[in-house]
């Protein structure tokens, strides 16, 4: 086992200044925030930090098309009136403004993805970071969903160079539809997204029926396949469309919350990784899935986000960590900080909640955290002191709001001390210049959730037995990568094809009975060739 | 009550003598390179300091901080403690000049650096005067607390005209009058101690009053000067032990009626201090009397400063022609300490310094004919210039030369150092001259890395390099942190990593917006010193509320009015901009945006609209708390007390 002690993180200054325009929603000063945070903390000094290279048009080009970068270059927000047939066909306008510094700003984004894969593919980090990166709707010749050009599918293709399979995983509430597509016919990349679907949210994509329809050319739900017509198919069509099973899509509904959606991500990423044994993941942390996002719409906390990112780093593979979707900036900021920390093995603290030390009528209330004691009572003291210098009609209120955040309002009749109301806090994250957007609670926590999960247990549950269903027939299918490293750890099928289900057998005779296949037959090869028998 | 008017009227006269720009600054240039050197001692002895701190001194927007200055000016207002406590860091940062940047980083850049000065001068003139090894660093000391009496006194006075200012100056008057009594009061208590019980008595109540001072810098420097004069007295003197006997021999006279003469007048000069401080110190008429009594001693201090000065600078005859008494008060330092000790050693001088001593209270008295009496005063002068000469001239060419590299420091502080041991003769046997020097020199050689004037060190920037090799760094990234070249400042000790915030403050008011205000501020000078050039590179320099210092008050509000609108155009937001903001950059102006605009507009709802935050909605009310880094909401500069509520308008009308 490797231990993940060497961390790459990008950074360029130059992204925090990006504008895409008024009322949109991207704002790329969340990143400015989150390296702020990340320093705040001092994680800085458990890493080395990067400069992205700018990513040469040339490139870029390895995915997209030419004519579509060379556009991109060349368009500014003063010309894009001249060229209303190109911006319509590489689907620039709305959604994907053109700004000042566009090329520029991709560049940057794109260098940073790249670069980390090249520091991830010459062995020289365990572990990259691009909180620019993971723009994952960009097609190979448009612009799509605030995303021009997909650094992931670029850095990817930059993996593929060392490794012989990339594992793809994508918690951004979106569906990683540009991923999906550009890897779309290869089973060198397995893309697996974990998003929203239903009610037309973007983009449309990235239901689980999908991919069958288009894997025979007939819509066949996975559930009214029979297993073995489903393997015999899988054998049937290796060689000749090798990609078609090799994207996992994990549509959810609204408000899915932590415990169910980490129960689901780790079941299916860990039975993903054994079969699969990809040799790097690509992971894109959108922190749009987060409660409380401006476009999102699951009920996920930062710890639960960040569960993900944790369970995914446990694999000890190399791992190529991009940002994503998030749309409000100060919980980005504090979703990415603390999966840095995570990254880095160090945890950041984040917990808080105030405890009703004086009994709800009374209105007093206090932190749970010593040192959020310790400062009220500093505070309830000096303040106390001040007042009583002043005029004693000065009443001190503690005021506790929905998010069981502690506030202080000293009030004296109609006039209110509102700087103390807002500046008194649990210090929780370090000051940087941007502490005032963590407000209320200064904390890394979130303020909680309100979407009802519509996510049911029966459904999660169908998820699930769709998701295991389709991987258990990836295990039989070889190709030309997978031989490089046969899989060894399944149980054969014939094993289970060969006992009757209805005949008990107990533990000790089950035990006997694989000692007794590894006696006759020598590791794995043999099975494979029972495998191809059967 | 009349008579403290009419003293008024007498120090506005002091005021109409202007035009000793030249002498001030001189004695300013002087009073610095002594700091310089003193701070540089301080710096040596504290190489193990946890805080880091860099030079040359920076503010938060990159500007070079004048430490002398700042120091001097929270000095004359009280010291740090009192100028948190009144709230008084905008007093300071206006005094310390425009450019300077925001108050919280010249708050910072004091507690950083100054702060721990300021206690180790405390503590150093109160244990270590004793030690011999550091008789150099104290007859520095010494020297530069006379300085920094003798410059406060006259800053006293200057200020008074400056109405507008009228806090600080309520402040530095309070402060002057407590310094000069908790001295004499000190050095009554000490030179009396087991005999005079009864002065101990009387004193009781000033020296609880005293207490309450906080510049404990000018109190202990005045009782360090005293102390040293009565510990030395005995020796030569009859063992009289009344302070005015005490200090009346001291000065020479030997002749009471003489003594009597001046304390009246020295009476009426306190008056005036007393007078316009009167306002904020509402005490008894009872301590006044006290008080009056008692500043006189420090007085006749300064008087003996003068007489010293008068009977030995060579070059105070011609520059004095178009001085006036300011001018001449800040060069008596040099010779004030040898003058007293002279005095107690010679007895053939005496006659002429009380002559001296009793025209120069004339003067001061009345500075419209002290040109008269200056000519007067010349032959004398004329006579003692001799031993003073060379010294002098050297002095004056490394005027205002604090910038100067160290090596000239070096021979200048050899000049000093022998200067000082020169006006130490009668304490320091002449075995002891070498000890100081050595004990000075070592640890300037100790800290290479401190420079006294705020020189700016020719700065490591590291080579950022790949780490394989030079043509795979582009492709690879290029390394930005850590840096390749370590540097090599074993000051650094960082903060544990990923703990979030470690220690409440001791801030007076913690959690209040300048509370706040001053951490941000710390963590951001922590994160440039800690980065170096890469807070350039990160573009740390252009975030935060303090790109605001860069707009001026009409553009920041040209620019809230203007951006409403603009905001529902869909494209070139800031096309617009450019004719409103001819000298701004579209960067600038998005870099507003982002780190002025948008914090303030959460700032604001954070107060007003708690329940309803939401930083990313473009088109939110849009409004405006307390001044640019909301912190005139509470700060209100004429009250003794911190917070006075004010009706919040915006609040109410919301709510």
């Amino acid at each position: 086992m490797r231990s993940k002690d060497k961390i790459s993180y990008f950074y360029d200054g130059d992204v925090g200044s990006v504008y895409f325009g008024p009322n949109h929603p991207m704002k790329p000063h969340r990143l400015c925030m989150t390296h702020h945070l990340v320093l705040a903390y001092g994680l800085h000094s458990k890493m080395e930090v990067y400069r992205p290279h700018k990513a040469y048009p040339v490139e870029l080009a390895q995915f997209h098309s030419a004519d579509y970068v060379e556009f991109l270059n060349r368009i500014t927000p003063d010309t894009q009136n001249l060229f209303p047939s190109e911006m319509a066909r590489y689907n620039l306008g709305e959604d994907c403004p053109v700004f000042d510094n566009l090329f520029e700003f991709c560049q940057i984004y794109a260098g940073g993805t790249i670069d980390a894969a090249r520091r991830l593919n010459n062995k020289l980090c365990d572990i990259a970071i691009n909180w620019a990166g993971g723009l994952h709707h960009a097609k190979k010749c448009a612009a799509s969903g605030f995303c021009y050009i997909n650094d992931l599918v670029l850095g990817i293709l930059e993996l593929l160079k060392y490794h012989p399979r990339v594992l793809y995983i994508d918690i951004d509430v979106h569906h990683g539809d540009g991923v999906e597509e550009a890897f779309y016919f290869t089973d060198r990349v397995m893309t697996v997204s974990f998003h929203k679907y239903g009610d037309k949210f973007f983009p449309g994509t990235g239901d689980m029926k999908c991919k069958f329809i288009l894997f025979d050319g007939t819509p066949a739900p996975l559930m009214n396949t029979s297993r073995f017509a489903y393997r015999g198919f899988i054998l049937k069509d290796t060689g000749e469309r090798d990609g078609r099973f090799y994207s996992i899509n994990v549509p959810l509904k609204d408000g899915i919350d932590d415990g169910s959606f980490t129960r689901l991500f780790k079941t299916i990423i860990s039975k993903v990784v054994e079969t699969y044994l990809p040799g790097a993941i690509v992971l894109q942390c959108g922190a749009d899935s987060l409660a409380g996002d401006r476009l999102g719409c699951f009920n996920l906390s930062i710890d639960g986000h960040a569960e993900c990112v944790r369970f995914v780093k446990k694999f000890n593979l190399p791992l190529l960590v991009t940002g994503g979707g998030g749309y409000t900036k100060e919980n980005v900021a504090r979703c990415w900080a603390l999966e840095t920390g995570v990254l880095l093995d160090t945890e950041l603290p984040n917990e808080q909640d105030g405890t009703d030390i004086f009994g709800l009528s009374s209105g007093y209330y206090c932190s749970s955290s010593i040192l959020g004691r310790v400062l009220l009572v500093r505070t309830l003291i000096c303040l106390k002191r001040q007042i009583t210098n002043k005029q004693s009609s000065i009443r001190i209120v503690w005021i506790r709001t929905e998010h069981s955040q502690l506030k202080l309002a000293v009030s004296t009749g109609i006039e209110l001390l509102t700087e103390c109301r807002e500046e008194f806090f649990f210090p929780e994250i370090p000051d940087n210049d941007y502490i005032k957007y963590f407000a209320p609670d200064y904390s890394l926590k979130l303020p909680g959730g309100h979407i009802e999960n519509l996510n049911s247990k029966s459904y999660i549950g169908t998820i699930k037995m769709q998701v295991m269903e389709n991987l258990r027939c990836l295990q039989h299918a070889p190709s030309v990568q997978m031989q490089e490293v046969p899989p060894d750890f399944y149980i054969p099928d014939f094993d289970e094809d060969e006992q009757n289900p209805d005949e008990r057998v107990n533990q000790h005779t089950q035990d006997k009975h694989i000692q007794r296949d590894d006696e006759y037959y020598e590791g794995d090869h043999d099975n494979d060739n029972h495998t191809d028998d059967a | 009550m009349d008579e403290w008017l009419r003293l008024d009227d007498g120090s506005l006269i002091f005021k109409e003598n202007k035009g000793s720009d030249s002498a001030i600054n001189g004695g300013k240039s002087r009073f610095r390179r002594m700091f310089d050197d003193v701070f540089a001692v301080f710096l040596s002895q504290k190489p193990e300091k946890k805080s880091v701190r860099s030079f040359p001194v920076l503010s938060g927007s990159g500007k070079p901080i004048d430490l002398f200055k700042l120091f001097w000016i929270v000095r004359k207002l009280g010291g740090y403690d009192l100028v948190s406590y009144k709230n008084l860091w905008g007093c300071v940062a206006e005094r310390c000049g425009p450019d300077t940047g925001a108050v919280a980083s010249l708050k910072l850049v004091y507690a950083k650096y100054l702060r721990e000065f300021d206690h180790w001068l405390k503590a150093i003139l109160k244990d270590g005067n004793l030690v011999e090894g550091e008789v150099g660093v104290i007859g520095k000391l010494d020297s530069l607390l006379k300085e920094l009496e003798t410059m406060f006194g006259n800053l006293f006075r200057s200020e008074n005209d400056c109405k507008d200012e009228l806090i600080c100056n309520v402040n530095s008057q309070v402060d002057y009058e407590m310094f000069t009594a908790e001295s004499v009061s000190d050095s009554k208590h000490r030179s009396c101690n087991a005999e005079h019980r009864k002065h101990n008595r009387n004193n009781g109540g000033e020296r609880s009053f005293s207490k309450i001072a906080n510049d404990t810098v000018f109190l202990v420097s005045t009782e360090g000067i005293v102390e040293k004069i009565l510990r030395r007295a005995p020796a030569k003197s009859n063992r009289q032990y009344d302070d005015e006997e005490k200090f009346a021999q001291m000065i020479g006279t030997g002749e009471k009626e003489n003594n009597d003469e001046e304390k009246v007048s020295v009476l009426n000069g306190s008056d005036t201090t007393v007078a316009v401080g009167k306002s904020v110190i509402e005490d008894v008429t009872a301590s006044h009397k006290r008080k009056r009594g008692s500043p006189c001693y420090s007085e006749m201090l300064n008087w003996l400063k003068h007489a010293a000065k008068h009977s030995n600078d060579p070059e105070i005859g011609p520059v004095l022609k178009s001085l006036n008494w300011k001018g001449h008060t800040g060069k008596d330092f040099w010779f004030q300490a040898l003058a007293i000790r002279e005095v107690l050693l010679k007895k053939s001088h005496i006659d002429t310094d009380a002559g001296e001593a009793k025209t120069q209270k004339k003067q001061r008295m009345q500075p419209s004919m002290y040109e008269e009496e200056k000519l007067n005063n010349q032959p004398a002068e004329n006579l003692r210039c001799s031993k003073r000469i060379p010294n002098l001239q050297k002095h004056t060419l490394c005027r205002g030369c604090s910038l100067c590299p160290i090596s000239r420091n070096k021979v200048e502080t050899h000049q000093k150092k022998e200067d000082d041991i020169a006006s130490d003769l009668v304490s320091v046997e002449v075995s002891v001259t070498e000890k100081p020097k050595a004990a000075y020199e070592l640890p300037r050689q100790k800290a290479p890395k401190v420079d006294p004037g705020g020189q700016p060190r020719t700065a490591e920037v590291p080579e950022w390099t790949g780490v394989i090799s030079e043509s795979d760094a582009k492709w690879l990234g290029r390394r930005m942190w850590p840096p390749e070249v370590e540097k090599t400042n074993p000051l650094v000790v960082l903060d544990p990593v990923g703990k979030g915030r470690q220690s409440s403050c001791d801030c007076l008011l913690p959690g209040s917006a300048e509370c706040n205000r001053f951490h941000i501020a710390d963590q951001r000078y922590k994160l440039s010193r800690e980065l170096g050039p890469l807070f350039t590179l990160w573009r740390f320099n252009k975030m935060g509320e303090e790109v605001s210092l860069s707009w001026t008050d009409e553009d920041q509000e040209k620019f809230k009015v203007c951006i409403k609108p603009s905001l529902s155009q869909k494209n070139n937001v800031w096309s617009n901009f450019k004719e409103l903001f001819p000298s701004k950059t579209r960067n600038m102006l998005v870099s507003y945006y982002f780190n002025v605009f948008l914090i303030r507009r959460r700032t604001y709802q954070n107060r007003v609209t708690p329940k309803d935050l939401d930083s990313d909605d473009d088109e939110k009310e849009v409004g405006r708390v307390g001044g640019n880094f909301g912190d005139a909401a509470v700060y209100v500069p004429s009250s003794k007390c911190l917070l006075t509520c004010s009706e919040n308008k915006v609040c109410t009308d919301l709510q």
